[in-house]
């Protein structure tokens, strides 16, 4: 295993949910106070000398400009501030961000938060702000949702594996389980595969269980360069890979659309710069928009061969007591989807997961763990690799 | 410079066109003046078939706000040569009444919009 990058020392998230009389900026502050709360050093907010924010849609709260207001909120009123935008990966943008502040020396801790407030707008609403991160000309222009987009991924992934609508439904079954076991989740309900068979359909072939969730949530990580990690806390978590990439932002350009090749890229490149390989991952937090997607991710992060995907849900591969568990947190599908957060949110996780306070969905002896996250139809991507000090 | 107005412009006229590389003969779609294969600026105008297979399709039944007087509708990747592909709306009642390989005609219609964008709207007819 290599250097790492940056070492993360606190980590807090908000109750995820339909959050009904709290702004964006107030949920934030909730993932904050509990991120500084798990610091060793009381004074750890005047340690923080920057700030990365990933936050999509101006929509939802008709508010752009958020990074100082957000920054504003948590008590900093002279503090760099820097908002990051990719989509439903912006929360990931405003890590890798500030891994780079670290790793150039310009600072020693950094504060990376994400957040959405996306239930003050009726669905059509939503469905609308987030179809904007498709490409305007094409994709909007033809009536294109998210749904629509990853259900054409899914009819040619069906068509061409024969993965069927009932491994997709595993996904759903899968992460809804896991969300019962934490308690921020927005959902905590099981289902069956026949309630996600029998539920409407959205865009053929998914059906709203095979969604994630409309959510309002935050998330936030203080990240310091390694050597002063223990300062803050006994058991740092350290980022020892991170990749990146992007591809076209439409489906129409893609030779194989079924295939998101970008996830694999920045895969690769962060699994080299940790110096592991994937089968070394003991946990993985994946981006689990539509159930379609995990199966391709597992397909594109090296656990199936293509066309398998749908295969290890059968066999319970991905199960929180498989070889390879998945989205312990519930994912997207299940603890919800908040899209600015939820990239800081899966580092939340792995956070808990790799310093064995999970509770419930704790994996047992997990030391490496792997966070994907994407924006759009796959058209930014983040993996980021984390480890233990055990 | 081939830009996505022209495009439009061209399309309202009833003419699919892409952008063609003169070095290394990619067809972009949309049409861009940088090759996406090769980074040439050096293209040229190529007109395409109205025609093509399904390679992809789903059917909406949750639309977006600015389509929502439309749905249900189905949205296809339609294949029109090579890894050329472009995307349009067919109004349908049920997804099992197109498959995979199925031949469709696009079919435009002007739009009439008073404000930006005027580009056309993009149909696809089932060919027999
Ligand atoms: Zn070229």
């Amino acid at each position: 295993m290599n250097k790492p990058l940056a070492s993360i020392v606190a980590a807090g998230c908000s109750k995820f949910g339909k959050r009904t009389g709290i702004m964006a900026r107030e949920l934030l502050v909730e993932a904050f106070l509990e991120a500084i709360s798990r610091s060793k050093d009381p004074d750890i907010r005047r340690k923080i000398k920057v700030g990365f924010f990933g936050n999509f849609s101006e929509m939802y709260e008709h508010q752009s400009h958020v990074a100082p207001l957000l920054a504003d909120w948590l008590g900093f009123h002279d503090l760099p501030v820097i908002r990051t935008e990719d989509a439903c990966a912006s929360g990931s943008a405003a890590l890798r961000s500030a891994i780079f502040a670290i790793k150039s020396g310009l600072y020693d801790v950094a504060l990376v938060a994400g957040v959405e407030k996306m239930n003050n707008r009726k669905t059509n609403e939503v469905l609308e702000g987030l179809a904007m991160a498709s490409d305007f000309a094409i994709e909007q222009w033809s009536g294109l949702t998210f749904a629509g987009i990853f259900a054409l991924m899914a009819t040619w992934h069906m068509h061409k594996y024969g993965t069927t609508e009932t491994q997709m439904a595993l996904v759903a079954v899968k992460n809804h389980k896991n969300a019962t076991m934490n308690p921020k989740a927005h959902m905590q309900k099981i289902i069956t595969v026949e309630d996600v068979l029998k539920s409407k359909v959205v865009a053929w072939p998914l059906k709203l269980y095979d969604c994630s969730l409309i959510t309002d949530g935050a998330a936030c990580v203080i990240i310091t360069k390694p050597e002063i990690a223990e300062n803050f806390t006994d058991n740092p978590v350290d980022i020892i890979g991170s990749g990146s990439c992007s591809d076209h932002e439409s489906l129409i350009e893609r030779e194989e659309i079924s295939e998101i090749k970008g996830i694999g890229k920045a895969t690769k490149e962060a699994l080299e710069m940790a110096g592991i390989k994937i089968r070394n991952v003991d946990v993985a937090e994946l981006h689990d928009c539509f159930t379609i997607a995990e199966i391709i991710e597992y397909e594109e992060i090296g656990i199936a061969e293509k066309g398998y995907g749908g295969k290890l849900l059968e066999e319970g591969a991905t199960n929180l007591d498989g070889w390879f568990p998945v989205n312990p947190s519930g994912g997207l599908k299940a603890k919800g989807h908040p899209v600015g957060a939820t990239g800081v949110a899966q580092i939340y996780e792995l956070f808990l997961q790799l310093r064995g306070e999970a509770g419930q969905r704790q994996v047992k002896g997990a030391k490496v763990g792997l966070a994907q996250n994407m924006g759009g139809s796959g058209s930014t991507h983040f993996v980021h690799v984390l480890s233990n000090r055990i | 410079m081939v830009t996505i107005e022209e495009f439009y412009e061209r399309l309202k006229e009833g003419e699919l066109y892409g952008a063609k590389c003169k070095r290394c003969g990619n067809i972009s779609l949309p049409p861009r003046e940088i090759c996406p294969k090769c980074f040439s600026t050096e293209n040229e105008w190529y007109k395409l078939p109205k025609v093509g297979e399904i390679e992809s399709y789903t059917f909406i039944t949750v639309a977006p706000k600015n389509f929502e007087s439309e749905a249900p509708y189905a949205v296809c990747i339609v294949k029109i040569i090579d890894s050329v592909k472009f995307i349009g709306r067919m109004k349908i009642d049920d997804p099992k009444e197109i498959k995979i390989g199925d031949k469709v005609e696009f079919v435009i219609e002007k739009n009439g919009s008073e404000t930006w964008p005027s580009w056309p709207k993009i149909y696809l007819k089932k060919l027999s």
